[in-house]
């Protein structure tokens, strides 16, 4: 409950536009967004940038904010939506890349808890375009096929399959990492 | 089945990823601190700035003009005047005619002080014959007619000062010759200040005495026949009495202009 307070309250100094309560709001949520950026992004200083703009568009845009969800929520899906903007602008210089050599790894079982956050991290962000967009937005935010199709200017067939193609992607990277590979040079 | 299983890879990226709290590089809020500045103040104090130079610049090239208009029309007017006239009828005992002395003066601004009580002063020695002829020819000018030249004049006042000196160094000049040449001199003075109006002048030895009188009136010519600035005007006036009343005034920049 005290939480909540405090950020009803930050919520209200940012309102004003009391640049310390957007201090503090950037403080207690910094973090977390920077991780969303980070998967989102294919280097740490495109993340840092998508962090940066996020931040400025929710200072900007704040009394947008109805607070019929959480505050967190809603930030995080301009963060997200900022990520989009840069993938789009991007787009046109990403060439596509060629999936149809991915195969489906039969291993369906991975030991997850060997592995370490960071590394999971690695692998988000080596992921192509793509393949990257699709499976952070549903896997992760919990986005529905048809979001994902407007959000990225595709159709859901295109999002269905990118998707499964993330997945094998994955694994087949997982697969390499239990068997002692190095995974971090096997983007694409 | 297969789809369990991808909503279990999912999830385990899900579960994982969200417990990550990766450090947060601290540049990043500097950035995002000024990113907000310049939205709010200092873009709208730059546009205002801005348009108040434009109109800072527009009152001054305003002022400065309407300022150079009222400086043309409003110019201040200095007048200089060359003037010879007759002072006073002398009896000279060796001659018993009249004689005219002629005073070359050379007056600033309006104040009609002659500087031509001391040295300057030349005694005019006319024969009759000579002024008899003289005196048709000059028309509307009187024998004792002062010649003005007026400089109307965007010529500041010291640079008048400066045209002004010669001609009286010459008159001097001339006075002295006078005092010498007592018959030839103060004639040949006369006409050479009337030369412009005259076109005949009795030869004899007035001619040579006229060649080097030639210098003083030659100058007086130069101020009367140069050429004007449009802008100026040129003014000889007549005056006949001591106060320098003007009776008759020719204005060379509207004979100009007919022309």
């Amino acid at each position: 409950m005290e939480q909540v307070y405090a950020i009803d309250d930050l919520l209200a100094g940012c309102r004003r536009g009391e640049r310390k309560a957007q201090e503090m709001l950037y403080h207690r949520l910094a973090s977390k967004m920077y991780s969303v950026c980070l998967r989102y992004a294919t280097s740490d200083f495109e993340a840092e940038d998508m962090l940066q703009s996020g931040f400025v568009k929710v200072f900007q845009s704040i009394d947008q904010f109805k607070g019929t969800g959480s505050l967190e929520g809603w930030i995080r899906r301009i963060i997200v939506n900022t990520a989009i903007e840069i993938y789009r602008r991007n787009a046109k210089k990403h060439q596509t890349v060629a999936i149809d050599n991915v195969f489906d790894q039969e291993q369906q079982t991975f030991d997850m808890d060997k592995l370490e956050v960071g590394d999971l991290m690695k692998l988000i962000q080596q992921l192509p375009d793509g393949y990257r967009m699709v499976f952070n937005m549903y896997a992760i935010e919990g986005y529905s096929h048809k979001e994902i199709a407007d959000a990225l200017d595709i159709t859901e067939g295109a999002s269905k399959s990118q998707l499964s193609r993330a997945r094998a992607w994955l694994k087949n990277k997982l697969y390499m990492i239990e068997r002692g590979g190095n995974y971090g040079t096997y983007a694409g | 089945m297969e789809r369990m299983q991808d909503k279990q890879f999912d999830q385990f990226f899900k579960d994982k990823v969200e417990g990550f709290d990766p450090p947060v590089p601290g540049h990043i809020w500097k950035n995002i601190q000024t990113q907000l500045e310049p939205e709010s103040k200092p873009v709208v104090m730059l546009h205002k700035k801005r348009r108040s130079m434009w109109w800072i610049q527009v009152a001054a090239a305003v002022v400065l003009v309407v300022g150079a208009i009222m400086f043309y029309i409003n110019r201040p007017t200095e007048v200089v005047y060359l003037t010879a006239k007759k002072v006073q009828q002398q009896e000279m005992p060796h001659q018993g005619k009249g004689v005219v002395s002629a005073e070359p003066v050379a007056k600033e601004k309006r104040s009609h002080a002659t500087n031509n009580k001391e040295s300057s002063r030349v005694v005019e020695q006319v024969s009759k014959a000579r002024k008899e002829s003289a005196m048709p020819k000059q028309m509307a000018q009187q024998s004792d007619a002062g010649i003005k030249a007026s400089f109307d004049d965007a010529i500041p006042m010291s640079e008048a000062v400066k045209i002004t000196h010669p001609m009286m160094a010459d008159e001097i000049k001339t006075a002295d010759l006078a005092a010498i040449d007592m018959e030839t001199m103060p004639a040949q003075h006369e006409m050479a200040q009337r030369e412009p109006f005259e076109d005949t002048v009795p030869g004899g030895p007035m001619k040579r005495i006229k060649n080097k009188k030639e210098l003083a009136a030659g100058d007086i010519l130069e101020y009367v026949a140069s050429s004007v600035s449009p802008r100026n005007e040129k003014i000889i006036s007549f005056a006949s009495d001591e106060e320098g009343t003007i009776k008759v005034a020719v204005n060379f920049k509207a004979l100009k202009i007919r022309l």
